[in-house]
């Protein structure tokens, strides 16, 4: 089956230039995600995993540098120039949902004019009534009812802006989309809601997702394929039950482990700052076994089909061939 | 050696190599290229009139015989008016009163608008009832024809017209400090303070005020250049201080000669542009300095 | 004075908020209608003991912290803090108390004065409450507490602004500064909500360590039953400002009676 995948992010770097010098945002990093599939981009903040989602969308800041390439579909996105971007992909191939705040929407106009906008500005084909009839169709999608349309932003509870945000992102019908942090400010029942609905909206528009958060637990809800971010660089991208089956890298176990259970075994919860003492050892004994070999601590192991391990944090070191 | 990123909490110890408080406020106002060149302007005008005294030692109403004389005459770089009187000479002096009027009068709007408006914002209930209405009266009161009035009975001094500048400007200063201290005191630091068992007063002077303060010393700048401009405009139709040598003056004493001596009005005028402007630019730096999403780097 | 089993005695607690009438409600005749944050609610809470208070936003769990701190005032029903009534306290009496409870907040980014250093905020708290006699044995007194919260080298500490402090820092720091006081008893109003899930542990350590090393007594405020089960020997359920179950945080989390708790666990997501 060797179907084009969707999205091939390929060797991406993102440096920032600010008043200091240059910030380096996200270090090399690659990953593929095959049509219908859904990523995760799992890590803290800072981690650069909002970075790289922005950088798919061209939407980082003037003071961005960014190399490498994002193949969507065939094309490199980075070398689209911004108003052809505007016209073919923005929305229409790719589109986003952010973290619920009362930044996201104009908080000025009604719901239902915002949307209109947004058809307006990449559907312009489409006449009123048309548009009329695609804004019924995503809210009956999301489950909000119809009012909705004449509600301005501060009247919807959070589960209905989030609601709003989703339905916005899947109007022009795009067959990617990501979700930033999507449920993070969300309550325990409504996250799940959401995060339900997501599944099932996956399902039905049969979408290719990239999914953004620090929490393992929505990681573990909503992907197939998790990529673990530390510091802009990519720790472990492996299938989803096989990384929480048996996570091969020092700083995956730690995110695992920092997570509190609530019917597993009671035991003591660590947080991830003193992960690498785990690998240490680890990285001396490949040290000592291979002194010949100067081995990059960066590169990628494959240790299983489709999983990739950091070759500096990696817990299975000594059984490494190369 | 491991080329593995440090971990937040790492990474942030080792920043703390950190500018003094000086240079976080210096080096961002120098690069809103508006500051400095406000700032240097303000700083000529303030030369010449501390060394007032040094720049023209006879004094602003020293008289002299030739009258009326045109600028790069001899002995009178830029000419004299119809008594003789030297304008560089009253130039430098008037510095000096239009700098202590606008200081003072904006001094006194910026302490009383920020009594009133961090009392009325923290507290809220009757002190913020009361204290708005108050506010409320000033607001609407014609701020000219009151300084108008109060200088026509009580007299043309300096102090009158500095005070009454002063409290009639307050108002939007107090405006702007209780809506800082409405946001302040639902932040997390003022809870937490509230619950260690700090005094409200307490509160209130040392960290409500000092951290709501910023804007309103950009708009102290502000205050200054209109009370230069509204001294200047009352000796214009006379009711300025008529011993003080003050550019407004200088502009009234001008008006029946300027069209055959234009220095002698457009001089002092140039001057109060001038300086308006130096404040202007200052308070433009101040806001550029306090809102960094302005200041964003092109890569 | 009698020594009360029970540190803290909530009974029938009441927060009520009137919405203020319109003019034609008024011409109607129509009483105000409030917004009951607490709905009568009451439980007690052991010496030593971590109570955790489980509801989604609008529960009134959070009221409920503040009004137990009193940084508000309750409208109806009491708080007794080790036998004594401290719903309506003022002034002196209300500063005495301050010192035998204290709260953490939700926002560890803003839990300290931006324009002061770590020092000067945490230095404050030991002289609202005359702790210590000379600046030295204040400084000393900080030093200790940093490092025992493993917040080292601790002069470097001291001297940082609060951006300089990362969010699990931060909190860690804002408990430090509780702790100075020396109370017994401290809410923690969901303390780890706005920190990434990686860094929570350390906080929700640091409280456990509290209540082992010095038989603190701890509301924990939280969303997350997850987290709940983690630190707390009880959990108390809240929803529309009402308690609808409490009991010990194995047979909640196991047997839960209320379907409202049941409704939280089921979607409760685990890893």
């Amino acid at each position: 089956m060797s179907e084009q995948p969707l999205l091939e992010v390929k060797n991406l770097n993102i440096t920032y230039r600010t008043e200091r010098g240059f910030v380096s945002a996200v270090q090399d990093v690659s990953f593929t995600l095959p049509k219908g599939a859904s990523i995760g981009l799992v890590g803290e903040s800072g981690s650069g995993k909002s970075t790289i989602a922005m950088a798919v969308m061209r939407l980082l800041p003037p003071n961005a540098r960014v190399t490498g390439q994002i193949i969507f579909n065939g094309t490199d996105l980075n070398a689209v120039n911004d108003r052809q971007l505007n016209r073919t992909w923005r929305w229409k191939q790719l589109s986003m949902v952010f973290q619920k705040s009362l930044s996201a929407l104009s908080p000025v106009h009604r719901i239902g004019d915002q949307m209109h906008d947004v058809l307006h500005q990449h559907n312009p084909q489409l006449n009123e009534s048309q548009r009329r009839a695609k804004i019924d169709e995503v809210l009956n999608a999301v489950n909000l009812p119809q009012r909705v349309i004449r509600s301005f932003p501060f009247e919807l509870s959070g589960g209905q802006m989030q609601r709003t945000m989703i339905a916005l992102g899947l109007i022009c019908n795009p067959p990617f989309v990501i979700f930033d942090e999507a449920t993070t400010a969300l309550d325990v029942i409504t996250q799940a809601q959401i995060l339900d609905e997501v599944k099932r909206l996956k399902a039905a528009y049969n979408l290719t997702t990239m999914v953004i958060s620090h929490d393992v637990g929505v990681i573990n809800a909503t992907t197939d394929i998790v990529a673990v971010l530390y510091g802009g660089q990519l720790m472990e991208l492996a299938p989803r039950e096989a990384f929480f089956k048996d996570p091969q890298h020092a700083y995956s176990r730690a995110l695992i482990d920092s997570v509190p259970s609530l019917y597993g075994p009671k035991r003591r919860i660590t947080g991830v700052s003193d992960w690498r003492t785990a690998s240490s050892s680890t990285v001396d004994q490949l040290r000592s076994d291979r002194p010949a070999e100067a081995a990059d601590p960066n590169a990628m192991i494959e240790v299983g089909p489709g999983h990739f391990v950091r070759r500096e944090g990696y817990l299975g070191a000594l059984e490494v061939a190369s | 050696m491991s080329q593995l990123p440090l971990s937040t909490d790492a990474a942030l110890a080792s920043t703390v190599r950190r500018p003094s408080r000086f240079m976080a406020f210096w080096k961002p106002f120098m690069a809103s290229k508006m500051g400095p060149i406000g700032l240097a302007i303000l700083i000529f005008v303030a030369i010449c009139a501390i060394f007032a005294n040094v720049i023209a030692p006879d004094g602003p109403f020293a008289l002299g015989a030739p009258r009326l004389l045109a600028p790069g005459s001899e002995g009178h770089l830029l000419g004299t008016d119809h008594l003789g009187r030297d304008m560089v000479a009253q130039l430098v002096y008037g510095a000096r009163v239009s700098l202590v009027i606008g200081l003072v009068a904006a001094l006194i709007s910026l302490v009383v608008g920020v009594i009133v408006g961090s009392i009325a914002g923290y507290y809220g209930g009757w002190a913020d009832l009361v204290f708005s209405r108050i506010t409320d009266m000033f607001l609407i009161m014609p701020a000219f024809f009151l300084i108008i009035i109060v200088v026509a009975t009580l007299g043309s001094g300096i102090m009158y017209v500095m005070i009454v500048i002063g409290l009639t400007a307050w108002p939007a200063s107090a405006r702007l400090m209780r809506s800082q201290a409405l946001t302040l005191r639902e932040r997390t630091f003022i809870q937490g303070l509230k619950a260690l068992g700090e005094s409200s007063p307490r509160i209130l002077l040392r960290h409500i005020i000092p951290n709501g303060i910023q804007p309103l010393i950009a708009n102290a700048s502000l205050d200054v250049a209109s009370a230069i401009l509204i001294e200047a405009g009352l000796s214009f139709i006379g009711l300025g201080d008529p011993n003080k040598a003050t550019w407004g003056r200088m502009i009234y004493d001008g008006r029946t000669t300027i069209l055959t001596a234009w220095w002698t009005s457009v001089l002092p005028g140039v001057a109060i542009i001038i300086t308006v402007l130096g404040f202007y630019l200052v308070g433009d730096g101040i806001s550029y300095v306090l809102s960094p999403r302005s200041r964003k780097v092109q890569a | 004075m009698s020594e009360s089993q029970h540190l803290i005695e909530v009974t029938d607690l009441q927060r009520y908020y009137p919405i203020r009438k319109n003019l034609t409600d008024f011409a109607r005749g129509k009483s105000g209608e409030v917004v009951k944050a607490v709905d009568t609610i009451s439980f007690t809470l052991k010496r030593g003991e971590i109570l955790a208070v489980v509801g989604e936003s609008g529960s009134g769990k959070s009221t409920t912290g503040r009004l137990l701190v009193r940084l508000d005032t309750p409208t109806g029903g009491s708080i007794r803090f080790d036998g004594q009534d401290v719903s309506h306290l003022k002034g002196a009496e209300l500063k005495a108390f301050r010192r035998r409870a204290q709260i953490i907040f939700q926002n560890p980014f803003e839990a300290f004065d931006p324009r002061l250093t770590i020092g000067s905020s945490l230095e404050q708290a030991l002289r609202i409450h005359d702790i210590g006699s000379t600046p030295k044995e204040r400084e000393d007194r900080l030093i200790a507490a940093l490092e025992r919260a493993s917040l080292s080298p601790a002069r470097e500490f001291l001297m940082r602004y609060p951006h300089e402090l990362s969010g699990g820092q931060s909190q860690r720091m804002a408990t430090v500064r509780a702790m100075l006081l020396e109370p017994q008893f401290l809410v923690a109003d969901e303390p780890v909500s706005m920190l990434d899930v990686s860094v929570r542990a350390d906080i929700l350590n640091q409280l456990l360590d509290l209540r082992d090393t010095y038989g603190m007594a701890i509301v924990f405020i939280t969303h997350d039953l997850a987290v709940a089960r983690y630190v707390a020997d009880r959990v108390a359920v809240m929803q529309h400002g009402k308690l609808v179950e409490v009991g010990e945080t194995e047979q909640i989390i196991f047997n839960p009676q209320h379907e409202y708790s049941r409704e939280l666990l089921a979607h409760t997501l685990e890893v």
